[in-house]
């Protein structure tokens, strides 16, 4: 079942003066239930502009945003609406943390919601847990957190307001690897757990392959790609022509099918390589004994 | 790897070194370098890997005497950071490009950005326009030197803030993260500029950070965590220790885990393979011998 | 959305306006504007708005632009002429209703004081236009440099000026960006009364100046990193200088006095 649909959605800046320009043309994309969409593109392909139309912040200037099928710019309340249904969280989130404890932080957003209290409440401890911030953490000032944790605290602020959609920028940007870890690690358990629909942005491949199942690729404002993770790492050429990184994976497996290896071309986490280089071996390639 | 002497070759030396941040509340809080000793030669290029609070950053700060050891001494050229009257004499030494490129740049106007350090030393005018230009063109920012910094990517204003401490004329430049809120692109800008200020002008540089790709490309690896060195040698000998790696909290390149992980189930692959270039490489050989398919 | 004001507006160029130094242009203006306070006459006058519309062609800045300018204080301007066409009482009497009275003595007061409030906005206007904010504190900085002698930090406030100018429109970027943010998660900014308004800016502000303080609290480590000790024997790279044009320009303003003065003298006062 399609939730969210983009439909022929374009948006303009400025316009009416000589700074107009074209932020989205002509995009079509339809997100189903349930999946784990990644938005890739360079830095100004109008990834941000796209997302921001999820949840009504922006309005098209051309199209329609639908949200199981209706369209979410109709009314003021429907706009409104949307912000609950699909929830937003913004690159360095953490930077957006006002609340004196982290609890009052969380329940910022469900407490917009006009929920009642024990409401509030269970939603604001579920969202901790899944972020993994125990009840210590939630009496603490969040400016006392340490970065990553305050970066999960902001995401919790956005989970517990239980949207149907999730959609996340950029994540696990200037995290270490351990706390790019933790969060890859907590969007794939909320998934999970919730079987919410989840959509990430991200600049970085190795991510991408890791948790997504589809993968959209924005290029100057255009849907350039849209498919399966495979279908688009199959087109890794066309990704490096559009300035974007390819995992390394894919590159140390385009380079050998380059030489002939006749290898799966859509391989791009170091487990499925893995795998793949010792069947190669072991069927035909020659093996060191 | 202990320098308790100085020789001619080394800029910056660690002797011993311990800090501790100053504490809100009565009990102290732990110490974020623990007895560190390190000795950075002029004209390498080092990376500081560590995950979050291994006290990689707290590095940089010493080594430029904005902080001073608790215990231990750090000497820059010879001098003693300790010594407050040589303070401006270590900034012209070693000058410092930071994470967030916003935080760093103070004029409005990116030449006027550039011509801040040297205009902070006294330079006659024309050396500092001299000195701008040359510092601008170096970092391929010259066309953009009537530019707002506010206008720039993220890339572009991290290779003004380096050509900021270049126009000091340092020996070295220590950059704390400097891409670690960039694109792809921005990082590849600012590490092609790193790379040509240390091999083409002979700038000793420190990269800090936790981006394994970035390491690779420097001569020599510092490993940190909890406060100490726990790898110190070339790149190809540091990220053979995937298990000392892992254990800081920080990740190798995927050819590198592809690599080992090909290894142990005792495919003969050389050890210290790290770039996608070098595995597709070593893999070519293994499978063919050397022959071309 | 936030985004769109600009501050400072400055128009680059290359014209004998954007020529003249910071320092000389801060001095016309002031004489300038002291000028048109001296003009007790439409003849007199008719000097310095000439003055103005030649700066004004010469500047190359559009006609369009400078009446925006006027947008603001259009209202006031409206206001005042009406005053004095109500309330002067001088001259003969055009028209008489009820008991309103318009006389010629209060339509020329009112067309006066009009002119003269749209030339002092034109000229003003035109050194922000023609002068980068940076110039303009630079231009300020030296010309007060004379107040180091009893101790007043003109360096520092100088360089306080100029972090500000940097850091608006960072801080704008931010605001939109925390708003955005906020409102993803359901923050009401647009409804409701003056109170619920003021709260709804909590979030909006609180963060803003938790950052701004982080952003001050870095800036100042690599300033100091690069050896800025407040300003003592500090160089600049651009060095001013007064050129031909700003002598011409003094000589200009110096001889239009003296013409005001005396056109003044011998052709009567109107005010």
């Amino acid at each position: 079942m399609t939730v969210l649909e983009a439909r022929n959605i374009s948006y303009k800046y400025s316009v009416g003066t000589p700074f107009e320009m074209t932020a989205l043309n002509n995009i079509n994309l339809k997100v189903e239930k349930g999946e784990m969409l990644a938005i890739i593109g360079h830095t100004g392909s109008g990834k941000s502009t796209l997302i921001q139309h999820f949840n009504a912040l922006l309005k098209p200037s051309e199209g329609q945003i639908l949200l199981y099928g209706k369209d979410i710019n109709e009314s003021k309340e429907t706009a409104h609406a949307a912000r609950f249904k699909v929830g937003l969280c913004f690159q360095y989130p953490e930077y957006q943390l006002f609340e004196d404890t982290v609890y009052k932080d969380i329940a910022f957003g469900p407490g917009n919601m006009g929920l009642d209290k024990t409401e509030i409440d269970m939603r604001v401890r579920r969202a901790a847990s899944f972020v993994g911030l125990n009840e210590n953490m939630l009496q603490k000032s969040p400016f006392d957190l340490s970065g990553g944790e305050k970066r999960r605290a902001a995401i919790a602020g956005v989970m517990a307001m239980e949207p149907e959609v999730l959609i996340m920028d950029e994540p696990a940007a200037g995290l270490d690897p351990k706390g790019r870890r933790v969060i890859l690690d907590l969007i794939k358990n909320y998934r999970r757990q919730t079987g919410s629909t989840v959509i990430i942005v991200s600049h970085s491949m190795e991510d991408v392959a890791e948790i997504a199942e589809k993968i959209a690729v924005l290029n100057h404002g255009e849907l350039a790609m849209y498919g399966t993770v495979d279908r688009v790492f199959e087109r890794s050429s066309e990704l490096c022509d559009m300035g974007l990184n390819i995992p390394q994976i894919t590159r140390i497996f385009t380079e050998l099918n380059k030489c002939g290896f006749g290898l799966n071309k859509a391989v791009y986490t170091v487990e499925q390589a893995e795998r793949e280089l010792t069947e190669y071996l072991h069927k035909g390639g020659k093996s060191n004994d | 790897m202990k320098s308790k002497t100085q020789n001619d070759n080394s800029l910056i030396v660690f002797n011993d070194v311990s800090y501790r941040y100053d504490s809100d509340t009565d009990t102290p809080l732990p110490l974020a370098l623990k007895h560190i000793n390190l000795d950075i030669k002029k004209g390498e290029f080092v990376a500081v890997l560590g995950h979050n609070g291994s006290g990689k950053s707290t590095l940089a700060k010493l080594a430029n005497a904005i902080f001073v050891p608790e215990s231990g001494k750090i000497f820059v050229n010879g001098m003693d950071t300790s010594d407050e009257s040589l303070e401006y004499d270590i900034r012209q030494t070693v000058g410092v490009v930071f994470q967030n490129p916003d935080n760093q740049l103070v004029a409005t106007i990116v030449e006027e950005d550039v011509a801040f350090g040297p205009e902070n030393l006294g330079i006659e005018p024309k050396e500092i326009r001299r000195r701008v230009d040359d510092a601008l063109k170096a970092v391929g920012m010259y066309e953009y030197r009537n530019h707002e910094p506010h206008k720039l990517s993220g890339g572009q204003k991290q290779r003004v803030a380096i050509a900021g401490i270049m126009a000091m004329q340092t020996d070295c430049i220590i950059l704390d993260e400097p891409t670690a809120m960039l694109d792809p692109k921005g990082r590849e800008e600012v590490m092609s500029s790193m790379q040509k200020l240390n091999k083409e002008m002979g700038i000793t540089v420190v990269l800090i950070t936790h981006y394994m790709d970035e390491a690779v490309k420097a001569d020599r690896v510092v490993v940190m965590n909890d406060g100490q060195i726990v790898l110190d040698g070339t790149p190809r000998q540091v990220f053979a220790q995937e298990e000392i790696i892992e254990n800081a909290g920080l990740e190798l390149p995927d050819s590198a885990k592809l690599a080992n992980a090909l290894r142990r189930q005792g495919i003969n692959l050389p050890e210290g393979i790290l770039t996608p270039d070098e595995f597709v490489e070593a893999f070519k050989f293994f499978v063919l011998g050397g022959n071309s398919v | 959305m936030i985004k769109d004001i600009t501050i400072g507006q400055y128009f680059p160029g290359n014209s004998f306006v954007h020529k003249l130094d910071p320092r000389a242009k801060l001095i016309i203006t002031f004489a300038a504007i002291i000028e048109i306070f001296v003009c007790k006459n439409f003849l007199s006058l008719a000097v310095i708005v000439l003055f103005t519309a030649v700066a004004v062609i010469v500047s190359r800045i559009s006609l369009k632009v400078m009446l925006k300018g006027l947008k603001m204080i259009y209202f006031l301007i409206v206001l005042m002429s009406a005053l004095q066409i109500f309330y002067n009482e001088d001259g003969d009497i055009l028209v008489e209703w009820w008991k309103i009275k318009i006389t010629t003595g209060g339509v020329y007061t009112a067309i006066f004081m009009a002119v003269r409030i749209i030339t002092l906005i034109f000229i003003s206007s035109l050194l922000t236009y023609t002068t980068s904010p940076t110039a303009l504190t630079d231009g300020i900085e030296r010309i007060l440099s004379p107040l180091k002698l009893i101790k007043v930090p003109v360096d520092t406030l100088a360089m306080m000026m100029s972090i500000a100018l940097r850091f608006i429109p960072t801080l704008i970027d931010e605001i939109d960006k925390i708003m955005s943010a906020q409102k993803a998660r359901g923050a009401d900014l647009e409804t409701g009364g003056i109170v619920k308004r003021a709260k709804a800016l909590i979030p909006i502000f609180i963060p803003l100046f938790v950052n701004s303080f982080r952003r001050a609290y870095e800036l100042a480590f690599a300033m100091e990193c690069r050896c800025y000790n407040g300003g003592n024997h500090r160089t600049r790279m651009k060095q001013m200088k007064l050129s031909w044009r700003d002598w011409v320009m003094f000589v200009i303003l110096a001889v239009m006095l003296a013409g005001i003065i005396l056109l003044n003298h011998f052709f009567g006062e109107i005010i």
